[in-house]
């Protein structure tokens, strides 16, 4: 009985968690902040599911389908969100308006200016060759 | 001894695999036992990937308190996205910061992005394996205050992993440089 109303309860945060993923992928401004709604509450959803499921069937085959769904779940979100994060700001899709600060764009300008510099140097050399 | 090593590593590769397999299956017999054994030679043969360079330290205690706080955190931070989504204000703008890490090895590089990324609220956007610089998103990042606060959660990932399963210079670059944040923090920005 109590474990009944404690796997209800489980089940029902699980869910008020997935809810709130679908309702941030919905309202949150930019493609960057959408990643985080898409995969973040959810996870620890799953995680209460899958309590709530282990609770109301104690037996080591479901403990252990459990475990792998859930070492799955943990090991594949960073590499998806990372990817389409990453795919998101190189390809420009992203609002300035939505970024306070943004060291990435600084980096790369530093580079980008080091490599010019560079190419300049390189370019005196080789046309004093060619000549 | 680096070939001895390699096999070592190997064989426990395969071993986690046939765990994997035998769990997959929900029975413990011989002949998934058998088939799994075959199957992960068959896989570390075909897929081949890079050795992982592990630290050769590893401290119980100090990966169960990080096992705690990540716990603790996943919970916290995945109340305060889901507030976010639900209040009635809409999110504010977030930053993309960067976090220069005091550890070199790519193994702990890989983990303290996983834990960062699972951690509601900061995600991965690029990394500048080189030179060991994380690039994160950080949802609702608006003030100076929360960036920094957003650093010190990064760094602070860091330094209980290295205390974990770093190795020996990790935790020598730890005790050289415990705060990165120093002169951010006192600077005038």
């Amino acid at each position: 009985m109590i474990l009944d109303i404690i796997s209800a309860v489980l089940i029902l945060l699980g869910g008020v968690l997935s809810l709130a993923a679908a309702l941030g992928l919905l309202r949150f401004g930019d493609l960057l902040s959408r990643m985080h709604a898409s995969a973040k509450p959810q996870i620890l959803g799953l995680l209460m599911v899958a309590v709530a499921i282990a609770i109301q069937y104690p037996a080591w085959s479901t403990v252990t389908t459990l475990a792998i769904v859930i070492s799955f779940q943990l090991v594949t979100i960073p590499v998806a969100t990372h990817m389409v994060g990453r795919a998101g700001y190189r390809t420009k899709h992203l609002r300035r308006s939505m970024l306070y600060r943004d060291e990435l764009a600084e980096a790369v300008d530093r580079a980008e200016a080091r490599e010019a510099a560079w190419e300049r140097r390189k370019g005196i050399g080789t046309d004093h060759n060619d000549g | 001894m680096t070939k001895g090593r390699s096999f070592v590593q190997q064989l426990v590769l395969v071993f986690f695999l046939v765990v994997l397999w035998v769990m997959l299956w929900d029975a413990v017999s011989l002949m998934h036992i058998i088939t799994g054994v075959v199957l992960s030679l068959v896989v570390t043969r075909v897929f081949y990937l890079p050795p992982v360079v592990l630290s050769g330290r590893f401290n119980i205690i100090h990966a169960l308190s990080y096992g705690l706080w990540f716990l603790y955190s996943l919970i916290i931070a995945s109340v305060e996205v889901a507030w976010y989504a639900f209040r009635p204000r809409a999110v504010g703008a977030g930053s993309v910061i960067a976090c220069d890490l005091r550890t070199s090895s790519d193994l702990l590089m890989t983990l303290v992005a996983d834990t960062a990324s699972l951690i509601p609220g900061s995600i991965i956007v690029d990394s500048d394996r080189a030179l060991g610089v994380l690039y994160l998103h950080v949802l609702d990042c608006d003030s100076e205050e929360k960036v920094l606060n957003a650093k010190e959660l990064v760094y602070h990932i860091e330094e209980l992993l290295i205390k974990a399963l770093g190795s020996h210079r990790d935790l020598a670059a730890l005790k050289v440089n415990p705060d990165p944040l120093a002169d951010e923090r006192g600077g005038d920005r």
